[in-house]
């Protein structure tokens, strides 16, 4: 009876904002929901690929996976036109069902001497065994999306605890890499270098081209949000209550302290590096020596990241309201906080001269940026709204609510527009 | 429903939350210290009930004479007539019959709030933290508490105890203190078949319970289980005082009907009709001294019993 009052705990669903991309110029965006990664052709709403595949075993060996099986293949004494087929199988392999099979199958049958079969199906089993494992530990995604400089690759962290890499075209996976701890936050992409914390409190500086790791700085608490990069130096906030400055190799050159956990992600903006945190504070705090500048108190919580715009920082707070400082003074920039009463965890975003704001509730706010006052009509999504709202660089919102569609909000207009695409499940 | 939901969160699920984290940061952040604190707090918070069970207990085996005797002149021959007895019986001897499992039934909606709670106390999912920013009173001294320390000792409050130390933990405790409350099973021999029925349903629900609690603690979070090791434990020692420190701990794991030896020495045997004309069930109660063991002898308790020598004069 107990058990059955009960019940299962929920599982996690994930918030991940969604990615705007551009391939051959044709309009893509990259919708996390749930276990799967979708990417939606604007305005068709077709779905060009999802990752993983719906039948997870069908999805392809990584890139880098791939190579290493072709490396020990070209090792093999073999005919070429041995070679050339066991190259074709490769190319098609997957990290479980017929591909892998099939790939095994034709090992099984070349000439190669046994103990060379053996050898490189060993390999091929290690890393199927490794990719079906990271792919069937997609149980969520939280963070947002890094996308590489040339728009060609898009790093998706999960709550499984792997970063994966995929092609943005074809949505084919180029490497995968195991961080050993769920990870809530986003990727940070600075040049070549990714960098990705866990729930343990690991931050992990990536090679973009290859996926290769190196843990660089720990933390006392768990860390819940994407590193922020700037000027070559990293900031990372974690639930121990500290934000913290590292150089590029993870060296601690100041930490700042404040009186709960911290799992919004630092802004930084005019060497000021703006957090919110549970003890219900915004802090402004120098980015030079880590000290504090202002603060501004709010009703609850700050866990979504500011927005810093015309030297004015916009926060929203699980109190339900949008509170808007003065970036160098703290000093309030409206006469009161936007209230919307429904709790705030959405990141906030900047369309022109309005702020969008999204409520846990499923209600979308444009406000004036000048003076915090409701612009036009709200937009009622109908389902829990708690992942980041995203600006496109064509001024458009682009959100995926807790329900199995993507909105995309016209912000340009008196009145919100919305128009969706339904994902598959 | 769903107001049913909101009202039981308004009034259980949120008080509870605030007080285990507010609880949880006095003692430094750590939730285990904080559930225990808890659970002696809730063994206070329920002691009405719980004596009044052990009174029940007791008032329920004094009569048990008494039971028998009605069985047996109205088994088979008038029920409607047994039952008028019965329910005559327990109003004599002041005894409820839904007394003895009231406590669990009041604890039962504390176990799921607290199941609950401690989901989302602990932030097992980031969904379950923005919820409890909902749950926590607007008073900084809560806010700020938050993240809390989900270890304690060896385990993970927030995750089932795969060690299993709990789950078995709570099995003994919950079966050691149904045995100080239960009588001990009498000769297969005095007894009459529904009888002896009654007598295995009630061996099995000694051990029926204790399992059914280990698997729970092995399915919920650890915070849960030490919940309920402490309750157990406290209960434990409640009913060590309660029955005046007698306690036979080694009689607890004899399995079995007692030998008529073991009852002559141990154990109150079935009363005789001499002796069931000479004590009533309110005299047997009231000539027992305060925390006797319930009825004709507790495995776990034994102390002098005042009707049994009158018996023997």
């Amino acid at each position: 009876m107990l058990a059955a009052a009960c019940g299962s705990p929920p599982g996690p669903r994930g918030w991940a904002p969604a990615q705007p991309v551009s391939v051959d110029s044709q309009a893509l965006v990259l919708a996390p929901h749930k276990k799967t990664l979708f990417a939606v052709s604007i305005p068709s709403g077709e779905v060009r690929w999802r990752f993983p595949n719906q039948s997870r075993s069908t999805t392809p060996l990584s890139e880098r996976s791939r190579e290493e099986i072709r490396a020990a293949i070209g090792g093999l004494s073999v005919s070429d036109a041995e070679r050339e087929s066991l190259e074709q199988r490769v190319e098609a392999a997957t990290v479980g069902g017929d591909g892998l099979k099939a790939l095994k199958e034709a090992v099984d049958a070349s000439t190669a001497s046994d103990d060379a079969r053996s050898s490189l199906k060993g390999l091929i089993d290690d890393r199927a065994r490794e990719e079906k494992s990271a792919v069937d530990h997609v149980k969520a995604m939280y963070g947002g999306l890094g996308v590489s400089s040339d728009g060609a690759t898009a790093y998706v962290p999960t709550y499984g605890g792997r970063v994966h890499a995929l092609d943005v075209a074809t949505g084919r996976p180029l490497w995968v890499e195991d961080l050993g701890g769920q990870i809530i936050g986003g990727v940070a992409v600075d040049g070549e270098t990714l960098y990705a914390a866990t729930r343990k409190g690991d931050l992990f500086a990536i090679a973009a081209a290859t996926g290769e790791r190196r843990k660089i700085f720990h933390a006392k608490g768990e860390i819940w949000a994407a590193p922020t990069v700037a000027d070559g130096q990293i900031y990372v906030t974690s639930l121990d209550g500290s934000l913290y400055k590292l150089d590029a190799e993870g060296k601690q050159i100041w930490r700042f302290g404040t009186n709960s956990g911290v799992a919004a992600r630092a802004v930084v903006s005019n060497d000021r590096v703006y957090v919110g945190s549970y003890d219900n504070h915004l802090y402004a705090v120098s980015a030079e020596n880590g000290t504090e500048m202002w603060s501004v108190k709010a009703g609850n919580w700050f866990w979504s990241e500011p927005v810093v715009h015309d030297e004015v920082v916009y926060a929203a707070a699980l109190d339900g309201k949008v509170y808007a400082a003065d970036a160098e003074t703290g000093k309030p920039r409206w006469d009161q906080p936007f209230d919307i009463g429904s709790p705030i965890r959405s990141g906030l975003a900047v369309a022109g001269d309005t702020l969008i704001v999204g409520a846990r509730n499923g209600s979308v706010y444009r406000v004036n940026l000048s003076d915090g006052a409701a612009a036009g009509a709200s937009l009622q999504i109908g389902t829990r709204l708690e992942s980041d709202l995203t600006a496109g660089n064509d001024g458009r919102i682009y959100v995926v609510p807790r329900e199995s569609t993507l909105w995309i909000i016209d912000a340009e207009g008196t009145l919100l527009a919305g128009e969706h695409y339904a994902l598959p499940d | 429903m769903e107001i049913i939901g909101d009202l039981f969160h308004l009034l259980l699920v949120e008080p509870i939350t605030n007080m285990l984290v507010a609880l949880a940061r006095g003692f430094g952040g750590n939730f285990g210290i904080a559930i225990i604190v808890f659970t002696i707090v809730m063994r206070f918070a329920t002691w009405p009930l719980t004596a009044s069970q052990y009174k029940q207990s007791r008032a329920m085996q004094a009569i048990q004479p008494k039971m028998q005797e009605l069985q047996k002149k109205y088994k088979g021959k008038d029920p409607k007539k047994l039952q008028q007895e019965t329910m005559a019986l327990y109003k004599e001897a002041g005894v409820n019959p839904l007394g003895c499992v009231l406590p669990m039934l009041v604890q039962m909606p504390i176990w799921i709030a607290l199941y609950q709670v401690i989901r989302l106390s602990l932030g097992e999912t980031p969904e379950s933290f923005v919820t409890l920013s909902q749950t926590l009173y607007p008073i900084g001294y809560v806010h700020e508490a938050v993240p809390l320390d989900n270890q304690f000792l060896i385990w993970n409050l927030g995750q089932p105890d795969a060690l299993l130390i709990l789950p078995v933990l709570v099995g003994i405790t919950m079966y050691v203190q149904q045995k100080m409350i239960s009588p001990t099973p009498q000769s297969t021999g005095q007894l009459t078949q529904q009888q002896l029925q009654q007598q295995q349903t009630q061996q099995m629900m000694t051990w029926m319970m204790p399992l059914m609690f280990a698997y729970f603690t092995f399915t919920v979070p650890a915070g849960l289980g030490l919940y309920w090791a402490v309750s157990n434990i406290a209960g434990i020692v409640t009913q060590y005082f309660y029955a005046g420190r007698r306690v036979d701990w080694a009689g607890m794991f004899r399995f079995g009907p007692a030998a008529p030896a073991q009852q002559a020495r141990g154990a109150r045997p079935a009363p005789s009709p001499e002796e069931k004309r000479e004590s009533s069930p309110s005299e047997d109660e009231g000539s027992e001294p305060e925390g006797a063991p319930p009825g004709g002898g507790s495995p776990g308790v034994r102390r002098k019993r005042h009707g049994r020598r009158r018996g023997k004069r």
